[in-house]
């Protein structure tokens, strides 16, 4: 694996269906935004892969359909 | 809190500890009214009867596999027996899974496990002589025995994992794969899983020996749906209502049920409203229907279902503890009991599982468990109308379980709130408390997740805690960050100048046990037995077992500095030590090695004396004999070989085989299949000696140490020699090459294990060569060496062949010198074999020095000389009768043997190669396709043509004749 995604990098979840706000703290702190087709976006730092995993896996468990996992660049995210 | 924490060991815990454990083994009880599941279950049944090894249920939360899985259990499925496990994140430790699964299993046939167990529950192989073993090959060793206990069941049965995806401990995955590849034909396994699990299912798929449901499968149909909702649920719903919620919840269980359960008790003209509303919103199914499903619950059970959300397990005391604090039992119309609550909550269908037939532990669906989790976090603390609102939160409510279940003696609970309460003291206090008992058991995994959950700084700063740790990691095989954590625990030690002095020696003494286990994982053989006594003399005598670690590596440390009056004391003392305080495992451990000690040294009564002690206590067992029991097995059958006492002999090494197969060390049951290959020998049956050390081989491929292979190879050679295969030996010889080149002056006791077998070999191969100068210049060197090194029993050997080699070489007066004063050793002992095993000119020699000695002493003889005469007499009689060859007949046989009569076909030569390869006749059968008479009839015709009887025969012979690939 290359080093560069190992640590601190920006990722968004994408999956379908609302939860509110008060998840966040439940998903790493990671931000939560809605989407108007219904979709939901868990978007913001992630430490490392582990932690990756462990976002991953509440999803699992919270039966969450998961639509996609992408790493992005933060200043794309800024605009 | 004034109460005395209850003791972990205390009586009144066991039955406690049982009823919530076996909650675990229950399976989950069905509703009476549910939507029938004929389709899958019917799917499952077929796949099991057509051979699948795996039904592998698949599916994300609340999709209804639990409930599917005891929907199957409760309808006739093929007469199968059942055993359910229902997995928790604690389980990820290997020993307490396999614990677990063993237990379960014990629910099919009680007394099954017994052995398994005894192995996953004795304390976890040390470095021994060879290299290190790990908890793989340790768990691999308690599987093959359940697996062999299993084989033998009449009934079919099913193994149930339930909620597998928890587990995420590697090894874990290895042994159920290991498990898969060598399910016994009655046996199948059911896993339920949110993920699907790290297993050979690609394999097993094509091979068609898996059934999966996925969530495609498990949603409800409309149909099902509709059944569900207005049949189960009674709501009265319209087609297209009902088609609705099915698009919405895409058929998902876990979303019609809540939604059933929202729309329940509404007015019947709300439901379009709810149902317009569900179906237009974009929020998580479930999200939005937990909400409205608890809006609509009166405000005292919302509280209680958020504040029990915390419990794994739930029963009424425990959320009496949790909702009511210190001010339960509180009898209040408005705070019902716990218990009352519970019963509601089931009658309501409120996604709560009821763990037991006397309704005493239950659990929530854990879908709505996490819902609650995240309500409960949302607002802490909880809302001041909810009349059982706390201050507090989450941690309180973990405090006031963590106290509950201390209170009653569940430690291991007790820690796992407290560590989520992050009430480090008390986590702390417990895990000092039942640190021992926890590494007794082998449950170093779990040990460790609850240090792991401490701040690391927490945890440096607390001795105890530190040493506990280092401990874990050290037996875990963790070496390199144990030394840092003892030197913490030193610096804290010291910096405490009022701890009182027993308990500092006590510490002292456990840091010094822990160094111990270093030194010897890094073969450091002065400073482990340094560290070792250390810790002998500070730990106080209840720790037994730091203590009894530290006593095994004096003696093994003893054992590879070569002190062998040493090691023999230590092992003495430590036999009395472990039978004192009934420790029978340490003991057995004792007494083998005490005996086998005895025996290097020539000290055959003493040997014997110990290893009957060594009967009586595994005698006084209950249950089948420990796996340890075979060390005594076999020494006491080398030791009646030895003594000339066959038939006996033969009896226990084969009961010590069997069960020392068991521990899993090749080194310890190669000993015995050794000493059965000499007493087939000796017996007459040259085939069947060499037969038995192919079958070692066999069983021993893939063992990694050359020592074995060495020893095994050495054997072999000795008994070509005794049956005149000169040729064989002298191969044998060239292929060890240099490394018989020479006999060291002053030996290392490891490498002179192997070194004394070679070399004695080489010296027999030498004699019967007629090599007689070289055999005498090897036998001398060989004589100084074991001399130095104490093993007077080798001596023994040793002057037996000096005696044949000078005798060989006119030397006479010399030859019958060197015999009689090996005979003057051996007589007391009553060594026979060590003699007999020579053959015939043995027996000339023997015979002659009995007539000298007669001559010498004349009418008078002195008793020393009475002994001596009647020794040689019992010993000539003991050689067979000299006109009765048994090896030319042999060789001829083979030889025929080696051109079939009648060559096997293709079939035969594909089933034999299967049974060579350790398939059971059923895999065969799957594996080729035919029925499994099929597969006997052919395996019949097989041993008919290779002239065998068995299996094993034909997979020797094969071998032999180059069959096999």
């Amino acid at each position: 694996m290359s080093t560069e995604i190992e640590f601190d990098s920006f990722y968004q979840i994408r999956i379908k269906g609302h939860l509110d706000s008060s998840w966040s703290e439940w998903f790493n702190g990671l931000t939560v935004t809605t989407k108007d087709n219904g979709d939901m976006v868990l978007s913001g730092l992630v430490v490392d892969q582990a932690a990756l995993y462990g976002v991953l896996i509440k999803l699992r468990d919270l039966g969450l359909p998961l639509l996609s996992v992408s790493r992005v660049e933060p200043d794309l995210e800024k605009t | 809190m004034t109460k005395a924490p209850a003791s972990p060991n205390s009586p009144s815990s066991a039955p406690q500890r049982d009823r919530l454990l076996s909650t675990k083994l229950h399976v989950p009880q069905t509703r009476p009214n549910l939507v029938p599941r004929h389709r899958l279950t019917e799917r499952l049944n077929d796949a099991l009867c057509a051979g699948c090894k795996l039904a592998l249920v698949s599916a994300p939360a609340g999709f209804g596999k639990t409930t599917l899985l005891s929907e199957w259990i409760a309808t006739p499925h093929g007469q199968r027996a059942v055993a359910w496990l229902s997995l928790d994140e604690s389980d990820n430790d290997p020993v307490r899974f396999w614990t677990y699964v063993v237990t379960a299993l014990e629910t099919i046939q009680p007394g099954l496990g017994a052995r398994p167990l005894a192995l996953l529950q004795s304390p976890q192989p040390l470095p021994t002589m060879s290299a290190p073993r790990g908890e793989v090959e340790w768990i691999e060793s308690a599987l093959t025995l359940l697996i062999n206990a299993l084989t033998g069941l009449s009934t079919e049965f099913v193994v149930v994992l339930d909620d597998y995806h928890i587990i995420k401990a590697q090894p874990i995955h290895d042994a159920v794969a290991f498990l898969l590849d060598h399910l016994p034909s009655q046996m199948r396994l059911v896993i339920a899983s949110r993920a699907d699990p790290p297993l050979p299912l690609a394999r097993l798929r094509t091979r068609g020996q898996l059934i999966e449901l996925r969530a495609a499968d498990l949603r409800f149909t409309p149909d099902e749906a509709a059944a569900f909702l207005n049949r189960v649920m009674g709501l009265g719903l319209s087609a297209e209502d009902v088609a609705a919620l099915e698009t919405r919840t895409e058929g998902w269980i876990a979303g019609l049920h809540l939604a059933a359960l929202s729309l329940q008790g509404s007015d019947a003209r709300h439901v379009p409203d709810f149902i317009a509303e569900f179906t237009g919103s974009h929020r998580y199914v479930l999200d939005y229907l937990i909400e409205e499903v608890l809006h609509r619950q009166p405000e005292s059970i919302q509280a209680f279902l958020l504040q029990t959300s915390i419990l794994d397990r739930l029963c009424g005391p425990l959320c009496d503890a949790v909702v009511y604090g210190g001010d339960y039992p509180m009898r209040n119309p408005l705070n019902p009991e716990s218990q009352a609550m519970l019963e509601r909550l089931e009658q309501a269908n409120l996604f709560i599982v009821p763990l037991d037939h006397d309704r005493i532990w239950y659990r929530y669906h854990h879908l709505f468990a996490e819902f609650l989790r995240n309500r409960l976090r949302q607002a802490p603390p909880l809302s001041p109308t909810f009349t059982g609102g706390i201050k507090g939160g989450a941690p309180e409510l973990h405090r006031r379980a963590a106290e509950w279940y201390e209170h009653k003696g569940l430690i291991n609970e007790a820690v796992s709130h407290a560590l989520a309460a992050l009430d480090f003291e008390r986590a702390a206090r417990l895990i000092e408390q039942v640190a021992q008992t926890v590494l007794m058991r082998g449950e170093v995994t779990t040990l460790q997740s609850w240090l792991e959950a401490m701040p690391a700084q927490w945890v440096r700063s607390r001795p105890k805690l530190c040493i506990i740790h280092a401990c874990a990691l050290a037996i875990a095989g963790q070496l390199d960050a144990v030394e840092p954590l003892l030197q913490d625990a030193e610096r804290d030690i010291r910096s405490e100048p009022d701890m009182p002095v027993t308990e500092r020696e006590d510490l002292f003494g456990q840091i010094a046990a822990i160094r111990a286990i270093l030194a010897t994982y890094q073969s450091d053989v002065p400073r482990a037995i340094d560290l070792a006594r250390q810790a002998l003399d500070r730990l106080p005598d209840d720790n037994s077992f730091l203590r009894d670690i530290s006593a095994w590596i004096l003696r093994f440390a003893c054992f590879f500095g070569g002190d062998v009056a040493a090691i023999s004391r230590a092992f003495s003392e430590n036999i009395d030590i472990s039978q004192a305080v009934g420790n029978t495992l340490v003991a057995l451990l004792s007494i083998h090695a005490f005996g086998y000690l005895q025996m290097m040294q020539g000290r055959l009564r003493q040997a014997d004396e110990i290893y009957r002690r060594g009967l009586q206590l595994v005698a006084g067992q209950s249950g089948p004999p420990s796996p340890v029991a075979s060390l005594v097995y076999l020494g006491l059958g080398e030791l009646l070989r030895e003594r000339n006492d066959l038939d006996a002999a033969a009896r226990y090494l084969a009961e010590g085989v069997e069960l020392g197969k068991q521990l899993g060390n090749a080194e310890i049951f190669i000993d015995g299949y050794i000493a059965l290959a000499k007493v087939k020998q000796a017996q007459g049956d040259a085939d069947g000696a060499l037969a038995v050390i192919q079958e070692t081989e066999q069983l021993v491929r893939g063992e990694p140490s050359l020592w074995t292979w060495a020893e095994l190879e050495a054997r072999r050679a000795r008994l070509w020699i005794a049956q005149s295969n000169l040729a064989a030996a002298e191969q044998w010889a060239a292929s060890r090459g240099r490394a018989l080149d020479a006999v060291p002056k002053v030996p290392n006791l490891m490498d002179f294990f192997e070194q004394e077998i070679e070399q004695a070999t080489l010296a027999r191969l030498l004699i019967a060569q007629r090599r007689l100068d070289e055999a005498t210049r090897l036998l001398d060197e060989l004589l100084q060496a074991t001399i130095a090194i104490g093993w007077t029993g080798s001596t023994i050997e040793v002057m037996t062949l000096q005696a044949l080699a000078l005798q060989a070489q006119g030397k006479t007066t010399q030859a019958m010198t060197t015999l009689e004063q090996a005979l003057a050793l051996t007589e007391p002992e009553g060594y026979v074999r060590i003699f007999v095993d020579e053959g015939e000119p043995m027996r000339l020699l023997i015979a002659d020095l009995g007539l000298q000695i007669k001559r010498r002493v004349r009418g008078a003889r002195d008793e020393t000389s009475a002994r001596l005469l009647a020794y040689v007499g019992r010993l000539l009689a003991a050689f067979p009768a000299p006109s009765t060859p048994a090896l030319p007949r042999s060789e001829t046989r083979n030889l025929q043997s080696k051109i079939l009569v009648e060559p096997l076909s293709e079939r035969e030569l594909e089933v034999l190669q299967l049974v060579a390869d350790g398939a059971s006749n059923q895999e065969i059968a799957q594996e080729l396709v035919i029925a499994v008479s099929t597969v006997k009839t052919h395996i019949k015709n097989i041993c008919g043509k290779l002239d065998v009887r068995g299996r094993t025969q034909a997979t020797t012979r094969a071998r032999e004749l180059g069959l096999l690939s």
